[in-house]
């Protein structure tokens, strides 16, 4: 696509450029940049060793990793450059743009058009999206859609299968994406009310993405990381026209968005099910269609403007339903030689018609009554339905059936392995919120603000929560008296509370006692009066913003923002129980941006929240509370999130002919959980019931360092220079990776019967970088 | 020192000129307001990128170089010349963002008498930058530089700290961050949207000349705009992930974030929020936690439930591959 879409720019350009050159006024004008760059880059490592968790063996140092460096942009060196063209006569004109050309991060862009006539443009913006490099796999074929092992026997006894055990004898890959974007569009209007666009959008991504898969039956049996392939393409037609006057404005839109993915499945070695061949099914084409009509008429009654949006769409898919799975014949873990088969679990449709449509309504009432009064009062309503087909699978059993009962969600014995039924469960919802806003400039230095809004969601097909209410009342005051001082202080109080709807669907019991049955002690009903999910629980939220601007003296320029957010759950014991955000922002900026200026900006930002739980035996209590045993106790979590910011910006035109910038920022982030536990096991502290200690770890601990300097040279109005110097250093450390940092090696061993096989995605981003470049830009 | 010399000599021959231009003046002068090519007496560059702009071709039926040029945005001059001009001398009408003295709405008005009729400020009235005092020229400075891709006329001084970029273009996040501090800290985080790298802007999601949604959101609800462009998550699915089925913005975080692929928190705490049962007792079965402790815990290293949920947005694996709960 992209080696006709240049020609077809440039064509364009100067095709366009040649028309409007007939007439007399043409002039073009523009510059052109060509430079080069040099990079030094490295990336992380990632360390471990072959070993068990018993014994560490053959440490090794991982290959490096310099996707995080690269992750939306190509810092290759080599030549590097820019070309702006802007054409125009008295009615005319033409611009492109062009940047990176050859480059993973390619950027063209043609317009032009006719003044009050019509309007073109055509563009290409390719974007890389690099993921993690030199990552490490077992398996062979990657970037393909079928992945083998190596074969042998699967390790359940460390050292019996050098292949699957020795990363050394893996093979790397790097998890990427490319994802570019064609586009062209063409707008009429005839220097008339009326509009006529029509739009074409093409998205490829191509490239390899992280994929994982349980291997086994259940987590303990492990997993397996693989790199995915990517082959999607979306192509987005859309047609809108309208007419649009001072007294109003109608439009009307229509758009369709087909996705293909020239994937729909892969197939992979699993080493746990006797190296049969798994499948993992990947995203399915789909069609989205959408029709949009907006209007709005000004000039009412109370200088009032009144705002209507409807809109429908309609998501659409289509494949067939597949029926079978890779289990073992028996409840033997790994399956034995012979052990692994295909079970069956018939669906009650061969094929999957997906089908879901959505209706959308908004209206807006804007007024000013006079005295400084203003108002709004809205309405926003959104449906979606979903249609699609609703597929039961029946039972199904591998070795000796039949199954033992009609209800169960999956069993297994020495003899059989059996599943089913289910039935899928479909979401529609309705949303409906409602509200006002009020204003009142006192006078010209104050406002005061206020506001209501209501939120009602109805779902169907969410038993936990079929009704969820919001409330929310927010006051805002404004003061700008002062020439050099501004300020705002808003407060927000919201109230969320929902319906709860008891009836589970039967064998969904979200509480299992310690064997992983169903807690039959206690009624299933009974769960929900403890436990909400976060997205629906009830809750009252107080939230402060203020933000204070203040020039204190010329060429000073200060502001400050604070932020402040507490959440308190309602009704329920376990769960989230808390939490708190707070922010605070500052910017001083002195001096005068055509002489010297400097910034400095500074951010800090923390999340706090916590999480309350309770491991049970069976037949115990659910409640929280009681007396604690080594089997039944509480526990809980408490997370914490930060992040730094702080920057400095210099800008300092020395003479006319240099200017000189720069910039420093320092930006890092934390976190990580703490522990509780109410579990007497000695020794104190450890969490119990398997024996292992629930030790805080730290997640997400970052730090980033940019320096950033540049120069400017003009030597005439026609020549210049750019040099310019960019130092990147950037830290990681997760606890959560320190399966290839430390101890533990891509290849983990956790036990007998629970490998797993990691690739190395994402586990040390760390990387330092150096820009060096120099450009020359001719204008003209 | 020279400079200042310069400068000084500089504002005299304009203020010398201005008075000249008052005692010379014609009769037309006296009966209309001065046009351009007076403003240019003192004003050079702001002539010269007005003439440079779309407001300054005489071939656009609309613009203000067909209806007096300088006076359709900056009123009527003429008392401004005969004081020999000066920062709001004369009733000049300044809409730039320092001048507080001239209310935003009033800006607004200078736009929206010809920019009125342009459908994308349909809904203006209706926006959340009309209602909380911002105006077009806190985002568009007409006299700017139009070059390096600069078509929306934004304005170019604000610092912003960032990375090293392999685009030369004129970001619309450096506009945005100057109020929006808040987002400033957050697209620098770790996992972010391309923003700072010139791959997504503010106005791909977000539209600032107002909407009806309460972020003035692009589209309808959270989750329509998503899968804008992350078409591959559509679906639909035979099993649906309901909060992804309703809102993203349950477990992804807009604008930056700590934790890969834009999580509001790091999995398994993600998860844990609204799974609590399961895998015997929750995510903590007794395993242990982080790595490196015997025995391990595959729950919580690396991608936490997600090593083995990968199809979290939604599976069509059969129930034999347990698509309901997301593994394949």
């Amino acid at each position: 696509m992209n080696r006709k879409l240049i020609p077809f720019l440039v064509g364009s350009l100067f095709a366009a450029t040649a028309a409007a050159a007939a007439d007399d006024e043409f002039t073009l004008s523009g510059s052109v940049s060509i430079g080069a760059r040099g990079t030094s880059r490295e990336g992380g490592t990632r360390n471990g060793a072959n070993a068990t968790s018993a014994t560490t063996t053959a440490p090794f140092t991982g290959p490096r990793d310099e996707a995080k460096l690269n992750e939306y942009r190509d810092v290759s060196g080599g030549a590097i450059g820019n070309i702006d063209l802007q054409g125009r006569s008295s009615q005319d004109y033409v611009r492109f743009f062009g940047e990176n050309i050859g480059r993973d991060d390619e950027f063209l862009n043609l317009r032009g058009g006719q003044y009050g006539e019509f309007k073109y443009q055509l563009y290409q913006d390719k974007m890389p999206h690099n993921l993690s490099w030199n990552a490490l796999t077992p398996l062979s074929g990657t970037g393909g859609t079928l992945l083998t092992g190596p074969g042998g026997v699967y390790p359940s006894t460390p050292g019996t299968n050098a292949q699957l055990e020795n990363s050394a004898n893996w093979k790397a890959f790097d998890y990427k994406l490319q994802r570019n974007t064609y586009a062209g569009n063409f707008e009429f209007t005839a220097n008339s009310p009326w509009h006529v666009r029509v739009d074409y959008v093409e998205n490829q991504m191509e490239g390899v993405r992280p994929q994982s898969s349980r291997l086994g039956t259940g987590s303990g049996n492990g997993m397996i990381e693989f790199g995915v392939p990517v082959d999607y393409k979306t192509k987005t037609y859309s047609l809108d026209t309208g007419y649009s006057t001072k007294e109003g404005s109608w439009r009307f839109s229509v758009l369709d968005s087909k996705f293909t993915n020239g994937n729909p499945l892969m197939q992979w070695t699993n080493f746990y099910m006797q190296n049969a061949l798994d499948t993992n099914l990947l995203p399915p084409d789909n069609d989205l269609k959408r029709v949009s009509f907006n209007g709005m008429l000004r000039q009412l009654p109370l200088d009032s403007t009144l705002a209507v949006r409807f809109t429908w769409s309609k998501q659409t898919n289509n494949f067939g339903v597949t029926s079978g799975g890779l289990m073992p014949t028996s409840s033997a873990s790994p399956p034995p030689v012979g052990g692994v088969g295909t079970l069956v679990t018939t669906p009650s449709s061969g094929t999957f018609n997906g089908d879901t449509e959505t209706r959308t309504a908004s209206l807006s009432y804007t007024s000013a009554w006079g005295g400084g009064v203003d108002s709004r009062i809205y309405w926003n309503y959104y449906d979606t339905l979903n249609n699609s087909t609703v597929v039961t699978y029946a039972q199904g059993f591998l070795g000796t059936g039949p199954c033992p009962g009609a209800s169960f969600a999956s069993t297994s014995t020495a003899t059989q392995f059996c599943i089913g039924p289910y039935p899928n469960s479909l979401l529609s919802y309705n949303k409906q919120d409602y509200g006002i806003d009020v204003g009142w400039r006192i006078n010209r230095g104050n406002k005061v603000s206020g506001g209501a809004n209501l939120l009602e969601v109805d779902r169907e097909g969410r038993e936990d929560a079929e009704l969820t209410k919001e409330s929310k009342f927010w006051l805002e005051y404004k003061n700008s008296m002062l020439e050099s001082l501004s300020g705002r202080l808003k407060y927000q109080f919201l109230r969320r509370r929902s319906d709860l709807n008891p009836a589970f669907p039967p064998g969904t019991s979200p509480f299992l006692n310690n064997t992983g049955a169903p807690n039959t002690g206690f009624t299933p009903a009974q769960v929900p009066y403890y436990y909400r999910a976060y997205d629906v629980s009830n809750n009252d939220q107080n939230q402060i913003k203020l933000v204070l601007d203040w020039t204190p003296m010329p060429l000073l320029d200060t502001g400050f923002e604070l932020g402040l957010k507490k959440t308190d759950y309602k009704a329920l014991y376990y769960g989230r129980t808390d939490d708190l955000r707070q922010e605070y922002n500052v910017t001083v900026s002195f001096g005068n941006p055509k002489q010297f200026r400097i910034t400095g900006l500074a951010n800090y930002e923390i999340v706090e929240f916590n999480q309350a739980y309770r491991n049970i035996a069976a037949g115990q209590s659910p409640t929280p509370g009681g007396t604690q045993t080594t089997t039944t106790f509480d526990w809980g979590t408490k997370n914490t999130q930060t992040n730094r910011l702080f920057g400095l910006i210099a800008d300092w035109p020395v003479i006319e002919r240099l200017a000189l910038k720069g910039s420093y920022t320092w930006t890092k982030t934390g976190g990580g959980v703490d522990f509780t536990s109410g579990s007497p096991f000695t020794p104190a502290g450890q969490g119990n019931y398997n024996g292992g200690p629930l030790v805080n770890y730290v997640t997400d601990n970052t730090k980033k360092q940019t320096l950033n300097l540049k120069g400017d040279y003009k030597f005439d109005k026609r020549w210049s220079a750019t040099l310019g110097y960019v130092h990147e250093k950037y830290d990681y450390a997760d606890d959560q990776m320190r399966s290839y940092q430390s101890y533990y090696p891509y290849y983990q061993n956790l036990g007998g019967t629970n490998l797993s096989w990691f690739s190395g995605a994402f586990a040390n981003p760390s990387y330092k970088l150096d820009v060096y470049y120099v450009m020359g830009t001719y204008k003209f | 020192m020279k400079r200042t010399t310069l400068l000084s000599l500089l504002s005299s021959v304009c203020a010398m000129s201005i008075a000249l231009a008052g005692v010379f003046a014609s009769p037309a002068l006296a009966q209309n307001p001065p046009g351009p090519e007076v403003c240019a007496a003192c004003h050079a560059a702001q002539a010269e990128s007005f003439a440079d702009s779309v407001h300054g071709q005489k071939g656009h039926p609309r613009s203000p170089a067909n209806a007096g040029g300088c006076v359709v945005c900056h009123g009527d001059g003429t008392e401004h010349v005969k004081a020999g001009g000066g920062r709001g001398v004369g009733g000049i009408i300044n809409p730039s963002p320092r001048n507080k003295s001239m209310p935003a709405e009033e800006k607004s008005k200078i736009c929206l008498s010809c920019h009125s009729t342009d459908r994308h400020l349909a809904f203006w009235d209706a926006g959340q930058h009309k209602k909380n005092d911002v105006t077009c020229s806190n985002c568009h400075n007409p006299h700017t530089d139009r070059s390096l891709n600069n078509d929306k006329m934004l304005r170019v001084d604000t610092p912003a700290a960032t990375p090293y970029r392999t685009t030369v273009r004129q970001l619309a996040y450096e506009t945005c961050v100057a109020c929006h501090r808040e987002q400033r800290a957050q697209i620098l985080k770790p996992s972010h949207h391309p923003i700072v790298e010139g791959k997504v802007q503010c106005h791909d999601c977000h539209e600032p000349h107002g909407a009806m949604t309460p972020v003035m959101l692009r589209a309808e609800s959270y989750r329509d705009l998503c899968l804008t462009c992350h078409t591959d998550k559509r679906g639909p699915w035979i099993w649906e992930h309901r909060p992804a089925a309703e809102n993203c913005a349950i477990c992804h975080t807009p604008h930056g974030s700590s934790h890969n692929r834009l999580l509001a928190q790091k999995p398994p705490a993600l998860c844990a929020d609204c799974h609590q049962g399961g895998h015997t007792h929750g995510i903590y079965d007794g395993r242990g936690t982080i790595p490196g402790q015997n025995p391990g815990n595959i729950r919580i290293e690396n991608s936490g439930c997600i090593n083995c949920h990968r199809q979290i947005h939604g599976s069509n694996a059969p129930a034999s591959a347990f698509g309901r709960f997301f593994l394949r």
